[in-house]
């Protein structure tokens, strides 16, 4: 009996450990298609390093319009839309990254032999999220040279452990958000102006250009409902020492909650869209 | 032969019309780009601005209404960003659908017959700039005449015309290196960035402005925002239409002659329809 129940644990750890060896190589199989995929096309990673202060000064110099002259180089504005700019690739990484690679898929045929193995579906599309963190690290030390060379203002790091921390659950937390997204992509096929349109929603309601406080009470309610607003205000809190909406532990804890629930919630959501998109044979439609 | 050229644009017409009326999904999100954009910027500007937020945006930019501000730049933005791309976006696919040789089987100048291509998405965009403006305007209880109308559609249009010759170029990369994605979002940064669509070119120092005045559109918004924000068009109207039909001139000479240039090598090594 005893040899028996042994036996048993034996086999329930040799499975566990060869699950777990499994995902491991779907993990790295994703992030080697990503970055091999980043990495073909040199012309945009150079026209990204050219354009990316043009367009930072496009989007930044409308806003100081509302500012008198003199809080042009306040560094607490400056610190403000620094992390703003690096909070939208936060933002971006979560809606482009599993909506278009389903999509991209969908329209070169492969969707289909994807879904013959029994690869972690949410794995299988986070490809993108694995060059974001690449880009991300970039944008920021690329983007702290452009800031204090536009603006002469030096960029808060006041807690470094805390940013990264921060940032990577952040884009644990924007991943399971685009898992969900995804997974309507994955449903409605051609999504068109939605991800842009959706984009500048979340910028709008998630406190990310300017503090959820500024906005009346009512509609602040919304801004409490999204996840990015808790990643852009601890953010905020680590590199420039703000105060959070929350007690800071809390802060903490919710976005752990979130990133777990997020990811959770949007891998079951595609396959069981996955489930009934078989049934009606519309897998591979476009 | 001045007929046989009004049948050609007719054609073309016609098919620009039928393919863009294909993608109604598009237009809808053309035409509330602007709003999207200038809302956001106009958001934004507002909370971090607080309650002094309109009069620093008076004292910056003379002008009192940011939302019609961002709009009319964001509307002239992206008919810019559309015209450029679309030349070489009509050759590649006409390429990709093998169409492209046929072309060249008939007695057609081919640098007319892309200009035609731009013609209806020209018209396409002025009449989103009319959409996108006169709700603001209704709104602060002024419209603008028909003259003055008939002015912004002008300026509008001839600000697009030195863009096809930046589409010309664009064309030609497309068509001998294929993707050329990269250079468009250099192009496309670049002429935002010096046109002042949503912030006045004063605020750059002397030498950036001075670039700024060889780019069209930074002239065209200028003016725009004259006509729009005042209701009255201006003195200098004149002097400025002539800088943006010299401009067009210049950038339709060097359009035309890079295209032309690429066309030449492609039909010696036979690359015309290559993709």
């Amino acid at each position: 009996m005893q040899r028996e129940q042994a036996n048993f644990q034996s086999t329930r750890r040799v499975r566990f450990v060869k699950e777990l060896w499994s995902f491991i190589l779907e993990i790295k199989a994703s992030a080697y298609l990503g970055l091999k995929t980043y990495f073909r096309y040199p012309a945009w990673i150079a026209a990204d390093i050219i354009t990316t202060p043009l367009w930072i000064l496009v989007f930044i110099l409308p806003i100081l319009l509302f500012l008198p002259k003199e809080m042009w180089r306040n560094p607490q504005v400056i610190n403000f839309f620094y992390w703003a700019m690096i909070m939208w690739d936060i933002v971006s990484a979560g809606l482009w990254s599993f909506g278009m690679a389903i999509r991209r898929e969908q329209q070169t045929g492969t969707l289909e032999f994807l879904f013959l193995t029994n690869a972690n579906r949410a794995v299988m599309f986070a490809r993108s999220i694995f060059t974001r963190m690449l880009t991300l690290s970039i944008s920021i030390t690329y983007m702290t040279a452009i800031f204090m060379l536009l603006f002469g203002t030096p960029i808060s790091f006041v807690n470094p452990m805390g940013i990264i921390a921060v940032l990577l659950l952040g884009l644990l937390v924007s991943c399971g958000f685009g898992e969900l997204y995804g997974a309507l992509v994955f449903r409605f096929k051609n999504v068109g102006p939605v991800t842009n349109i959706l984009q500048f929603v979340i910028l709008g309601i998630s406190g990310i250009f300017f503090p959820i406080t500024s906005i009346p009470d009512p509609y602040r309610v919304i801004s409490y409902l999204s996840p990015f607003t808790y990643i852009a205000d601890m953010v905020r809190h680590e590199a420039m020492s703000l105060p959070t909406l929350l007690p800071v532990w809390m802060e903490w804890m919710l976005l752990v909650l979130l990133a777990v629930v997020l990811n959770f919630v949007g891998l079951k959501t595609i396959q069981w869209i996955e489930k009934n998109l078989k049934i009606r044979g519309e897998l591979g439609a476009y | 032969m001045g007929f046989a050229q009004l049948h050609v644009l007719k054609g073309v017409f016609v098919k620009q019309v039928k393919i863009l009326s294909r993608y109604i999904g598009s237009i809808v999100t053309i035409a509330v780009m602007p709003y999207m954009i200038g809302g956001l910027f106009t958001g934004i500007g507002y909370a971090v601005g607080g309650p002094s937020a309109q009069r620093n945006f008076v004292a910056n930019t003379g002008i009192s209404n940011p939302l019609l501000y961002m709009v009319l730049g964001g509307s002239i933005m992206l008919a810019a960003m559309i015209i450029m791309e679309n030349v070489g976006s009509v050759i590649r696919e006409e390429q990709l659908i093998g169409t492209f040789e046929l072309h060249y089987l008939t007695p057609n100048n081919f640098i007319l017959l892309w200009f035609y291509h731009i013609i209806p998405v020209a018209l396409l965009m002025i009449m989103i700039f009319a959409f996108n403006v006169t709700p603001i305007l209704l709104y602060e209880g002024g419209i603008l005449s028909p003259i003055e109308w008939v002015v912004a559609s002008f300026v509008v249009f001839l600000s697009m015309v030195p863009l096809v010759g930046v589409g010309l170029v664009i064309a030609a990369l497309t068509v001998r290196f294929k993707e050329v994605d990269a250079v468009i979002n250099v192009i496309n940064s670049g002429i935002t960035l010096l046109s002042g669509f949503f912030y006045p070119l004063e605020i750059f120092p002397r030498i950036i402005q001075e670039i700024a005045a060889l780019v069209p559109t930074s002239h065209a918004v200028e003016l725009l925002r004259e006509i729009v924000a005042y209701k009255s068009i201006p003195l200098d109207t004149p002097s400025k239409l002539l800088v943006l039909a010299v401009l067009s001139v210049v950038y339709l000479a060097v359009g035309s002659i890079t295209y032309k240039r690429w066309e030449e090598h492609a039909k010696r090594t036979g690359e015309l329809s290559k993709y």
